[in-house]
């Protein structure tokens, strides 16, 4: 090999890693299960502080848990082949703040923290973990981290409507974007057909 | 200077890796521009080396194969590319 030749495959090198695929290709349908399930618990928390008869938080949060869990394992088995630094990253940074949050719900609410403190740990939680993938990656998280963090704050200022301005955060900031990722790759396996 | 490194499919295969966690057989082809059959003896190639790890897999009722690259693979893309550089930077010849 002579120095044009070593010139050549180095350029070909840094082409490949200048153009480097930073896309998303998570499951948008985890986005929508766990969107859903976050949506469905606050505003049944609603519906019971409105004074809707609805069965204990013990007798439905944990078969929709258990749902949502069975959902995300079957949807995660269909998952692209293609998995990029940044899916990688989306997993870990998604991972970690749902079991700590997990965690603390666990140890810490009913004890130390009132519902409505968990309440925002969870969606704040999740806010800041659509924000950081959503930065790197995706302009849907970061709306859908936007969306959450707002609802957040809307419910602390509208107590009477806590629970509800959660349950609409987290349709806005889980399903709508997973809604519209999993559009995105509705439109691109078409075009590629 | 890495022998198995010196076929450019092989190389373009090892950079599309080493952005990536895991690349489909088909994602690899698109970019190396090559036939299934010469994509898939240079893999062989590389799988062989442990540069590569290559997973087998069904998504729904398809059968996938995906690779990707191993910390062996990393290290001796890395050596490469400072070999190459090193050759550009003397002007000179390698074997």
């Amino acid at each position: 090999m002579d120095s044009s030749q070593a010139r050549d495959h180095l350029e070909s090198v840094a082409t490949i890693l200048r153009t480097a695929d930073r896309s998303l290709n998570v499951q948008p349908w985890i986005f929508v299960i766990w969107g859903l399930f976050g949506a469905t618990v606050n505003a049944l928390q609603q519906a019971r502080q409105s004074g809707v008869a609805v069965a204990g938080d013990s007798t439905i949060q944990l078969p929709l848990l258990l749902a949502a869990i069975a959902a995300t394992v079957v949807v995660s088995l269909r998952s692209a082949g293609r998995e990029t630094l940044i899916d990688r990253h989306a997993g870990v940074v998604f991972s970690v703040v749902f079991g700590v949050l997990l965690i603390a719900n666990f140890s810490a609410q009913h004890r130390v923290v009132p519902y409505e403190g968990m309440a925002l740990f969870w969606s704040f939680g999740l806010a800041m973990a659509l924000l950081i993938v959503g930065i790197e990656a995706s302009r849907p998280l970061v709306l859908g981290g936007i969306a959450l963090v707002a609802a957040s704050v809307a419910a602390c200022l509208v107590p009477e409507w806590f629970s509800g301005l959660l349950a609409a955060g987290w349709l806005a900031g889980l399903v709508a974007p997973g809604l519209a990722l999993a559009r995105r790759r509705f439109d691109g396996r078409a075009a590629a057909q | 200077m890495d022998e198995l490194l010196l076929s450019k499919v092989r190389l373009a295969v090892v950079a599309e890796l080493l952005a990536a966690e895991w690349v489909t057989f088909s994602d690899l082809q698109k970019s190396a521009s090559t036939t299934n059959g010469n994509l898939g003896g240079h893999l062989g190639k590389l799988v062989a080396a442990d540069y590569v790890q290559e997973e087998k897999r069904f998504v729904g009722r398809r059968p996938q194969t995906r690779y990707r690259l191993t910390g062996s693979g990393r290290a001796a893309l890395l050596r490469h590319v400072a070999a190459l550089q090193e050759l550009v930077d003397s002007g000179g010849e390698a074997s």
